[in-house]
């Protein structure tokens, strides 16, 4: 039986040129926004949550598409907090705060659930500052406690590395180009193991195969399994952008604290109401100072995350005394960054759908609190009333 | 001339192949909030 071989000379041409094509076309859509004018955030079955990881040239095309030269932005980033988990899209806190901004603002929110105060909003505004563009950034952080010790990030490290190697993010600043080296040295083992993020986005740069299959995954066909897209055929091949944004409301108030994990809620609480005035809160600063970065910090807007005071009065009474002083004296600390911080103590019982995330009630209120704090912001950065 | 073709096809669909797979062994096995939380 013969068997087939392809001509070397026709087969290895159109091999390089076909490659080639993938590389102009994922350049083509970097340099092109992708996403929906609707979009409100990126929900769970746009995420990283379905392997979906927006590339930093496809958030600063998004960004530039939605927020205009002469309009300042506002950049929504940080945790499931300001997701908006428990809010449907049409109500969700940071729709509800451009309405209040008016026209002369323009809200996008890319928060991500287990986000870390400086992941995909914080780097978008590195990338917006950096082409000397406007905008105030808006996140969110535990007290006495920053998620990610890796000014790289907790969950996106490729993102960091992927906006260095186009050069989109701004110069390092000390504490940054430091901290960067302690965590190449201590994490040089680890990452023997997996791909190797800083070769990725260096590969990347030249050959923008994320910026082409990430495209064509969100705009044209599902080319990957997972199952929050696969209850159905039809979904699991659907386009990202037609996939829905589904988000539970919470329930009434005996039915949605029935069924929160009361022991383990309550041993987090106990953890966070621990005296930090020490260690914990230098480290907090630390980990702040080497990923958010002064130009971003004085443009910035922080929530301190509360929680539901349905839990809260379950603690002692001086464990509740010291909750309420670590948030103050972390705040105080982030506050002599330039950071403004805004304090959830305005929130009720109510307005939360459990232990941190809020209710659409609750949204409402936050957007109504921080948009008044960024206007102070913009007038503040900017030198004018807006 | 027909062979040709073939191989040009052939060779086509292996450079996208392979332009596809950079981006797939670049992605995490399983999604890091399932990991994390």
């Amino acid at each position: 039986m013969d068997h087939w071989l392809p001509k070397p000379g026709p087969f290895f041409a159109g091999m390089v040129l076909s490659f080639l094509a993938c590389v102009l076309a994922g350049r083509y859509y970097s340099q092109h926004n992708i996403f929906r004018d609707d979009l409100a955030r990126f929900h769970m079955k746009t995420s990283s949550e379905v392997n979906f990881f927006p590339t930093p040239s496809q958030l600063l095309r998004f960004a530039e598409h939605r927020i205009p030269a002469d309009r300042i932005g506002v950049i929504v980033g940080g945790s499931s907090v300001l997701h908006g988990i428990a809010q449907r899209p049409e109500y969700l806190w940071s729709k509800r705060m451009q309405d209040l901004l008016g026209d002369r603002f323009r809200v996008i929110n890319v928060s991500s659930r287990g986000g870390a105060p400086h992941e995909y909003g914080n780097w978008v505004s590195e990338m917006l500052l950096k082409k000397r563009r406007r905008v105030v950034h808006v996140s969110d952080i535990f007290p006495c406690y920053y998620m990610s010790y890796d000014p790289a990030g907790l969950q996106i490290r490729d993102f960091f590395w992927a906006a260095r190697a186009r050069d989109l993010l701004l110069p390092d600043w000390p504490e940054r180009a430091k901290r960067l080296e302690q965590v190449k040295l201590e994490r040089a083992a680890e990452r023997a193991k997996e791909p190797n993020p800083r070769l990725m986005a260096i590969l990347d740069a030249r050959l923008n195969f994320n910026d082409l299959w990430g495209s064509f995954r969100y705009l044209h066909f599902g080319t990957f399994y997972s199952p929050l897209l696969a209850p159905r055929l039809s979904t699991l091949f659907m386009p990202l952008r037609y996939q829905e944004d589904v988000e539970e409301v919470a329930p009434p108030i005996p039915a949605r604290y029935l069924r929160a994990n009361l022991r383990r809620e309550m041993h987090i609480l106990s953890e966070l109401s621990i005296p930090c005035a020490d260690g914990p809160l230098r480290k907090m600063e630390e980990d702040f100072a080497s990923s958010i970065s002064p130009q971003v910090r004085h443009v910035s807007v922080f929530l301190m995350q509360d929680n539901s005071p349905y839990f809260v009065n379950q603690l002692s009474p001086q464990q509740q005394r010291q909750l309420r002083e670590n948030s103050r004296i972390s705040a105080e600390a982030l506050e002599r960054y330039g950071v403004t911080l805004l304090q959830g103590d305005f929130l009720d019982e109510t307005d939360f759908a459990d232990r941190v995330h809020l209710t659409e009630e609750g949204g409402a209120k936050l957007a109504q609190r921080m948009s008044v704090l960024v206007r102070e912001k913009a007038r503040q950065a900017y030198g004018e009333n807006p | 001339m027909r062979a040709t073709l073939y191989s040009l096809a052939a060779g086509i669909a292996v450079g996208i192949v392979f332009h596809y797979v950079l981006y797939r062994i670049f992605l995490p096995l399983e999604p890091f909030i399932y990991v994390a939380f």
